[in-house]
C-alpha cells in the first residue's frame, strides 16, 4: 500500500516538469552568477597603487628629502604605492575633479594634501606625508638625547621592513565561499514549496484534491508521509545536483569532507520541507499566498545569513544571536562554514542538531493542526 | 479604462501578498544599508579594525602602543578564544589581530627584536595599512631604544612624533560618506525593487493571461495593444507607489543627503530604473505561465543582476569580464549612475550630461522590453 502511494506521488510530482526544471535550474543559474561576480574579487582586493598628483612648483623641488621619498614610492617595482603625475596646480585640480587621482599634494611653506572624499587612497597619501614629518621629528629627538647615535646607521631602521610580526593566520581562506553556502541554505528552504504542495493535496480543507483523497479508505498519515518522503527525495536529489555543480564545475571548496556535507544538506532539506508543511497547514490562505510567504521569509532568512551582504551573518551572530540560532538558512550556512574553516566538528554538529530540532518542532506543530480532523461536509 | 480599473480590482485581491513582499524587501534594504556606516563631512582617515590580545604584563611600552592604536585604528574588543578570533577575521569584523606574547616588553627593551603574532585578512588593504601603522610605531621605538632611551622617554618622544600630522584640505562641500551610503541604498534597490516589482507585476499580469480570460479579452472590441497599454498604466501606478515608498524611507533615514540636489538626482535615476524594472516584470508576466518558473526567474533576475552589476559588491571590484557582460543589463547603468551621482561635485551642464545619458540608456532598455512584450503578445495571438 505504502509503496503504491509513494510511487504514484512520485509520478505526480515528476509530471510537473516546469516545477522540477525551475527548482533545479534556478540555483544553478544563481551559483553561476555568484561565481562570475566573485571570480575577480579575491584577486582585486590586493593592494593597488594609488593615483596621486603633485604640484610641480619650486617649493616642491627645493624640498629634496620629500621629493626623494615620493620618487622612491612611485618607482614601478614591488613596493610601488603611488602612480604619480607631476603637474601644475590647475591640472591637479582638474585631475581631482575628474576623479583621475585620489588627491594631490601641494608644497608651500608646509605640505598640504587636497582631497575630495575619504578613502583608502587618501588615507595612504596622508600616511606618507605624516611619515615624512615624523621621521624629521625623530631625528630632532635623537639629536637632543644622544647626538652621537645619529652618526651610526640607526635611522635606517625606521624604513627597514624589520620583521616585527609573525603571521599565524590561515592563509588560504576565501570568504566568498559563504555566499555559496548560504545559497545552499536558501535552496534547502525553497524545498518548502514541495511541503506546501504535499499538505495542500492531502488535507481535505485545503483543496478539492485533498477532499477527494480524504474520503478514500487510506490512512491520512500514510498518505501524508508518502507525499513528504517523495518531496524529500526529489528535493534532496536536486540539492545533490547543485552540490555536484558547485564542486565539479565551479570548484567551490567545501573543506574536503563529503559525508558531513551530505548529512547537513539532508537535514537542511528536511528543515525546509517541514517549514513548508507548517506554512501549509497553519492557515487557510490559497496556495499562491503560502508560496509567497515561504519565499519572502526564505529571502529574509538568507539575507540574514549573509547571502547579499557577507558581513550581515556576523553582525546578526554578534548582536542578535538568538536570530542566528533559530534561522535554518544560517544553520546550513554556518555548518558548511565550520566544515570549511575549522578542523573540529563540534560546531558542525551543533548546527546539524539545531536543524533536526527545528524540523521536529515544525512537524510537531503541523501535527497538532492536522490530527483528528473529520468533516461531515466541506 | 475598463482594463485599468479591473487591474486594480485584481491588485486588491493580492494586497496581503503585496504587503508581505514589500515589507520584507524594504526591511532587507534598510538593514543592508545600515550595516555600511555613519556619515561625516570632515576628512577622516579610513581606520582599519584591529584587535589586540595582550598576553604580556602591562608596561609603559605596551600602554603607549595601545594608546597609539586607539588613535589610529578602531580597536575592537575580542575575547582571547581561538574561535572568536577566527570568526571575526573571516567576516572581516577585524582586519588585523595582534597577539602580544609573554615577555614582549622585556625582549623589546633588550633589543632582541621580539615578534608579535598576527592574524590577518589575507592581502586586504586594511591589513596592509595596519602593518604600516604598526611598523611605524615599533620602528621608531626601536630606534629610540637603540639610541639608549628608557621606556618612559620612548613613550614620551613617540607621542610627540606621532602627533606630527599633515594637513588635509577637503575640497568637497558635500557629505561624501553620506552620499556613498545613500547611493548604496539605491544600488540595493536593484535587488529589492526588481524582486518586488517583477514578482507582483508578474502575478497580476498572469491572471489576465489565463487561457479563458485571454480569449474573452481578445474577442472584445479592444485591440491587444490598447489592453497592453492600459495594463502597463495600471502597473505604472503600482510601481510608482513602491517607488515613492522607497524614497520616503530614504528620506527618513538619510534626510540631509536626500533633501539635496544629489538626492533629487538619485530619486530621478531610481524613477527611470523603476519604469524599466516594471517593463521587465511586464514582459515576464506575459511570457511565463507557471508559478514555479516565476519564482525562479524573479530570483535569478534580481539576485543575479545585483551580483554581476555591482549592487552588493562595488562595481570597481568586479572583473573586466563581468563588467562587459553586465553592460547588457539596465541594472549596470542604473548602479553606475548612482555611483556617478554620488561623486558629482558640480551641477553644470557638462557634469550632468553623462548622468542623463545613463538614465536614457536605462529607459531605452525599458522601451525595448515594452516593444518585445507587444511583439510577444502579437505572436501569441497569431499562434492561438
Amino acid at each position: 500500500m505504502f509503496g503504491h502511494l509513494f510511487i504514484n506521488r512520485l509520478k505526480v510530482l515528476l509530471k510537473n516538469k516546469s516545477a522540477i526544471f525551475w527548482t533545479l535550474i534556478f540555483p544553478i543559474l544563481l551559483a553561476t552568477f555568484f561565481n562570475l561576480a566573485f571570480a575577480n574579487l579575491y584577486e582585486d582586493s590586493k593592494f593597488e597603487s594609488i593615483n596621486l598628483a603633485i604640484v610641480n612648483n619650486d617649493d616642491f623641488n627645493n624640498e629634496h628629502n620629500f621629493k626623494t621619498v615620493i620618487e622612491s614610492l612611485s618607482k614601478d617595482d614591488d613596493n610601488q604605492i603611488f602612480n604619480t603625475k607631476y603637474v601644475t596646480e590647475e591640472k591637479a585640480k582638474e585631475l581631482l575633479d575628474d576623479g583621475k587621482v585620489a588627491g594631490y599634494i601641494i608644497v608651500n611653506d608646509k605640505i598640504d594634501i587636497v582631497v575630495k572624499s575619504n578613502g583608502i587612497g587618501q588615507t595612504t597619501i596622508k600616511y606618507v606625508v605624516d611619515n615624512y614629518y615624523q621621521v624629521t621629528s625623530v631625528m630632532g629627538n635623537i639629536a637632543n638625547f644622544n647626538p652621537e647615535a645619529l652618526k651610526t646607521d640607526i635611522l635606517n631602521k625606521l624604513n627597514e621592513n624589520t620583521n616585527n610580526f609573525n603571521d599565524i593566520s590561515n592563509k588560504n581562506v576565501d570568504a566568498t565561499v559563504v555566499y555559496f553556502y548560504s545559497l545552499i541554505g536558501m535552496i534547502c528552504l525553497y524545498g518548502g514549496t514541495f511541503g506546501i504542495n504535499a499538505v495542500n493535496e492531502t488535507e481535505a480543507n485545503l483543496s478539492k484534491k485533498g477532499a477527494r483523497v480524504s474520503v478514500s479508505p487510506v490512512h491520512k498519515f500514510k498518505m501524508l508521509i508518502a507525499a513528504l518522503l517523495v518531496s524529500l527525495l526529489i528535493q534532496y536529489s536536486e540539492i545533490l545536483i547543485l552540490l555536484g555543480y558547485l564542486v565539479f564545475v565551479l570548484n567551490i571548496n567545501f573543506g574536503g569532507q563529503i559525508l558531513p556535507v551530505l548529512l547537513l544538506t539532508l537535514v537542511g532539506a528536511l528543515a525546509g520541507l517541514s517549514l513548508g508543511m507548517f506554512i501549509g497547514v497553519s492557515n487557510k490562505k490559497n496556495e499562491g499566498m503560502k508560496m509567497s510567504i515561504l519565499i519572502s521569509v526564505t529571502m529574509l532568512l538568507s539575507f540574514l545569513s549573509g547571502m547579499m551582504v557577507l558581513k550581515m551573518k556576523y553582525i546578526i551572530a554578534e548582536n542578535v544571536p538568538i536570530l542566528a540560532k533559530i534561522n535554518p538558512v544560517n544553520m546550513v550556512t554556518d555548518g558548511l562554514y565550520s566544515l570549511y574553516y575549522y578542523n573540529t566538528l563540534d560546531r558542525y554538529f551543533y548546527n546539524v542538531i539545531s536543524l533536526i530540532v527545528f524540523s521536529v518542532i515544525m512537524i510537531a506543530i503541523s501535527y497538532v493542526f492536522i490530527r483528528r480532523k473529520k468533516y461531515d461536509s466541506i | 479604462m475598463t482594463v485599468f480599473n479591473n487591474y486594480f480590482k485584481i491588485v486588491k485581491s493580492y494586497i496581503p501578498t503585496i504587503i508581505i513582499y514589500t515589507v520584507i524587501f524594504v526591511m532587507i534594504s534598510v538593514l543592508a544599508t545600515s550595516s555600511i556606516g555613519n556619515t561625516t563631512t570632515d576628512f577622516s582617515v579610513s581606520k582599519p579594525n584591529v584587535a589586540i590580545i595582550n598576553r604580556d604584563n602591562n608596561s609603559v611600552l605596551i600602554d603607549s602602543f595601545t594608546e597609539y592604536l586607539e588613535t589610529t585604528t578602531n580597536v575592537k574588543k575580542l575575547k582571547d578564544e581561538e574561535e572568536t578570533l577566527r570568526d571575526a577575521l573571516f567576516y572581516t569584523e577585524v582586519d588585523y589581530i595582534l597577539i602580544i606574547p609573554e615577555g614582549y616588553t622585556e625582549d623589546f627593551m633588550n633589543l632582541k627584536n621580539p615578534k608579535i603574532d598576527t592574524m590577518t585578512v589575507p592581502s586586504s588593504y586594511g591589513a596592509k595599512y595596519t602593518e604600516m601603522l604598526l611598523n611605524r610605531f615599533l620602528n621608531i621605538s626601536n630606534v629610540y631604544r637603540t639610541a639608549g632611551m628608557d621606556q618612559e622617554i620612548i613613550a614620551k618622544n613617540v607621542k610627540i612624533d606621532l602627533e606630527k600630522n599633515a594637513d588635509v584640505i577637503m575640497m568637497n562641500e558635500y557629505d561624501a560618506t553620506g552620499l556613498a551610503v545613500a547611493s548604496y541604498y539605491y544600488n540595493f534597490t536593484n535587488y529589492t525593487f526588481i524582486a518586488i516589482c517583477v514578482y507582483i507585476v508578474g502575478l497580476i499580469i498572469n491572471s489576465f493571461n489565463s487561457t479563458n480570460i485571454k480569449r474573452r479579452n481578445l474577442i472584445s472590441t479592444f485591440s491587444y495593444k490598447k489592453i497592453n497599454i492600459q495594463l502597463f498604466a495600471g502597473n505604472l501606478c503600482l510601481a510608482l507607489l513602491i517607488w515613492l515608498l522607497f524614497n520616503i524611507i530614504g528620506l527618513i533615514f538619510y534626510p540631509e543627503v536626500m533633501m539635496s540636489s544629489h538626492g533629487l538626482l538619485l530619486m530621478i535615476n531610481f524613477l527611470a530604473f523603476s519604469i524599466t524594472a516594471l517593463s521587465i516584470g511586464f514582459l515576464i508576466g506575459n511570457l511565463v505561465k507557471s508559478r514555479e518558473a516565476m519564482d525562479g526567474i524573479v530570483n535569478v533576475l534580481a539576485l543575479g543582476s545585483s551580483f554581476i552589476c555591482g549592487a552588493f559588491v562595488p562595481q570597481e571590484l568586479l572583473g573586466d569580464f563581468v563588467i562587459s557582460i553586465s553592460k547588457v543589463l539596465p541594472s549596470y547603468w542604473f548602479i553606475k549612475n548612482n555611483n556617478d551621482i554620488a561623486n558629482l561635485s558640480s551641477f553644470d551642464f557638462n557634469s550632468l550630461q553623462p548622468i542623463f545619458i545613463n538614465m536614457l540608456i536605462v529607459l531605452a532598455f525599458g522601451l525595448a522590453f515594452f516593444v518585445i512584450t507587444n511583439t510577444v503578445s502579437k505572436l501569441k495571438i497569431k499562434n492561438s
